[in-house]
């Protein structure tokens, strides 16, 4: 398992991609940076607004997509794969390998991105519940879309990029946040429970009333991870290469 | 003529029955585990076709190889890479069996460790340097020392030198020997290669070949696809010849190329006037047929150097002009064709 995902950490780290992802984290950061100087919202709300209507439905589930379908999706397009799976290495361990690297890179980039946003944001009103219940649900949130995304690219490596793209925008970004009810089937509604519950009692717990409790947010997080995971894996052992 | 004709046809006989003896022991029994010859079976398929949708892309192929070089021929097309990813696990056969080493390939990771395998694919990792590539591959063989294995392997193929550079910066036949190398790295008893020699310089094509023949020698199982004659002569002892997906002649190479080169040709003679010189054609030693075919003489012969020398002053008697002379069968998909039928 070591080395497909120390392969996987260098290939998801390189070159335009890891550019073009960092440069969609870098609005965040900048977005704090431009409001420096505006006393009237509540302490923390600023930064908090910032992840919850921009960060986890929309730049989290991006930056998790471009990684995950290229982890495996980008080996079956560049035609490498067969230099893992014709090796003595179960399917399980290739998808493991695979999977934790992209939620390792994708909660890296994450999480900095997120923390700048809140540190320039809220220097002087730091709170550190406030910035552990980013953190927290920023991890939720790469574990889950990551094992979404991952099987995406064996199932339809060409178009994994663009169907998940739409999926993002149209489902997570703009339907589930239309009604409750499509939310129940969005991964955004339980990033934003892991986020609620990590508030708990702080001030800025009331502007974001929740849904769902932590803990089933927590159980569907690692719901969705046994099952992206089980479901990479059974195509991986099916896959065929013509 | 008829003499020839016998010949050829004697000659496909025995191949065929030689052919269709081992495959029937082979593919009929499970039991055996050794060729008629006495090697061990290492690498068996077994009524094995592969079709998507409506395209056969391999048809009902069994046969049964042991240790040696063996090369898998035919032209583009013609199933010689399904053949070897149905042998390697990549393709699922739509029917059949496939075993190597006495195991079923499909879901069956282990095997692996003693397997090596150059895929056609063209696409490596362009941000590995050579020595990472193949220690990658060292790694996942689980491999007491990965990193002096992976330099051993490249010395093998001669990529030592250069073994610090990126995949990305290497030319076609520097990364098929890189491949090469990541399919020796762990020593393996079987070897699969799909068309290795692409893209290499003449004096590694010669060294590469060298090393499969001296592997064959040394019992380990190599199959090579190649759709060049040249370098299945050089290599293979033993030949598989599929053409359109079927098997279309198995056994020893010299047999195979005796018959290549024993086979009747077309010749396609464009003249003044067609009628005399036709006459004067059909006269000459080895030629079989002579009829018009837009405007133009196409006779079959079996001599065809012989009759390309002899049409000028043929034409000289018959008072034709010749304006060319042209052979319709030197290619290789004709030879196939003509071993099919």
């Amino acid at each position: 398992m070591g080395p497909i995902m120390v392969l996987t950490l260098r290939a998801l780290t390189r070159g335009k991609r890891l550019l073009a992802i960092s440069l969609l984290l870098a609005i965040p950061p900048l977005l704090s940076l431009l409001d420096q100087g505006n006393v009237d919202m509540q302490s923390g709300e600023f930064a908090m607004d910032i992840f919850y209507q921009l960060m986890i439905p929309i730049l989290l589930p991006l930056t998790t997509l471009v990684l995950a379908t290229s982890a495996l999706g980008g080996e079956v397009e560049d035609g490498t794969l067969p230099y893992l799976t014709l090796k003595p290495v179960s399917r399980v361990s290739i998808v493991v390998a695979k999977l934790l690297a992209v939620i390792l890179v994708s909660t890296v980039l994450v999480e900095v991105s997120s923390a700048l946003m809140y540190l320039i944001a809220e220097h002087s009103t730091f709170s550190g519940r406030d910035f552990g219940a980013i953190l927290l649900s920023a991890l939720a949130g790469c574990i889950a879309y990551s094992a979404v995304f991952l099987p995406l690219g064996l199932f339809i490596p060409r178009r994994g990029l663009i169907v998940g793209f739409m999926y993002v925008l149209i489902w997570e970004g703009l339907l589930a946040g239309f009604s409750t009810g499509l939310a129940t089937l969005s991964v955004r509604r339980y990033v934003q429970g892991v986020l609620e519950a990590g508030l708990g009692s702080s001030p800025l717990a009331s502007l974001y009333p929740s849904s769902v409790s932590g803990t089933v947010s927590l159980l569907v997080v690692l719901a969705l991870l046994a099952i992206g995971g089980l479901l990479t894996t059974w195509r991986l052992i099916r896959i065929q290469l013509p | 003529m008829a003499n020839i004709a016998n010949t050829a046809n004697l000659t496909n006989m025995a191949l065929e029955t030689r052919s269709q003896a081992q495959n029937a022991q082979a593919a009929g029994n499970h039991a055996m585990t050794t060729l008629p010859d006495g090697r061990p079976i290492t690498i068996h398929m077994q009524n094995v076709s592969k079709w998507y949708g409506d395209k056969v892309a391999v048809s009902d192929l069994s046969f049964a190889l042991g240790p040696g070089v063996t090369a898998l021929l035919g032209s583009n097309g013609a199933g010689k890479s399904t053949t070897l990813k149905m042998l390697t696990g990549l393709l699922r056969p739509s029917k059949g069996e496939v075993r190597v080493l006495g195991q079923p390939v499909l879901a069956n990771p282990p095997l692996y460790r003693h397997i090596g395998v150059v895929p056609e694919q063209e696409g490596l990792y362009p941000f590995l340097s050579a020595l990472e590539f193949v220690e990658l591959a060292a790694r996942l063989h689980h491999l007491p020392n990965p990193r002096e294995a992976a330099r051993a392997a490249l010395q093998t193929v001669e990529l030592l030198d250069v073994a610090e550079r990126k995949l990305g910066a290497f030319s076609k036949g520097m990364r098929q020997r890189a491949k090469i190398a990541q399919a020796l790295v762990h020593d393996p008893d079987v070897l699969f290669l799909d068309e290795p020699l692409t893209g290499a310089d003449p004096r590694q094509r010669v060294a590469m070949m060298e090393l499969f023949t001296r592997m064959g020698a040394a019992g380990k199982t190599i199959l090579i696809s190649s759709h060049i004659l040249y370098e299945v002569e050089r290599m293979g002892s033993n030949v598989l010849v599929i053409v359109h997906g079927k098997l279309a002649a198995e056994g020893d190479f010299h047999s195979i190329r005796a018959l290549m080169d024993d086979r009747p040709r077309r010749v396609r003679v464009t003249c003044s006037d067609v009628r005399a010189l036709s006459q004067a054609l059909v006269a000459l030693p080895g030629t079989r047929s002579v009829h018009v075919e837009d405007g133009a003489l196409v006779a079959e012969t079996s001599a065809p150097l012989e009759f390309h020398q002899a049409v000028p002053r043929a034409a000289q008697q018959a008072g034709a002009r010749v304006f060319g002379i042209e052979g319709l069968d030197e290619d290789l998909e004709s030879v196939f064709r003509y071993l099919m039928s």
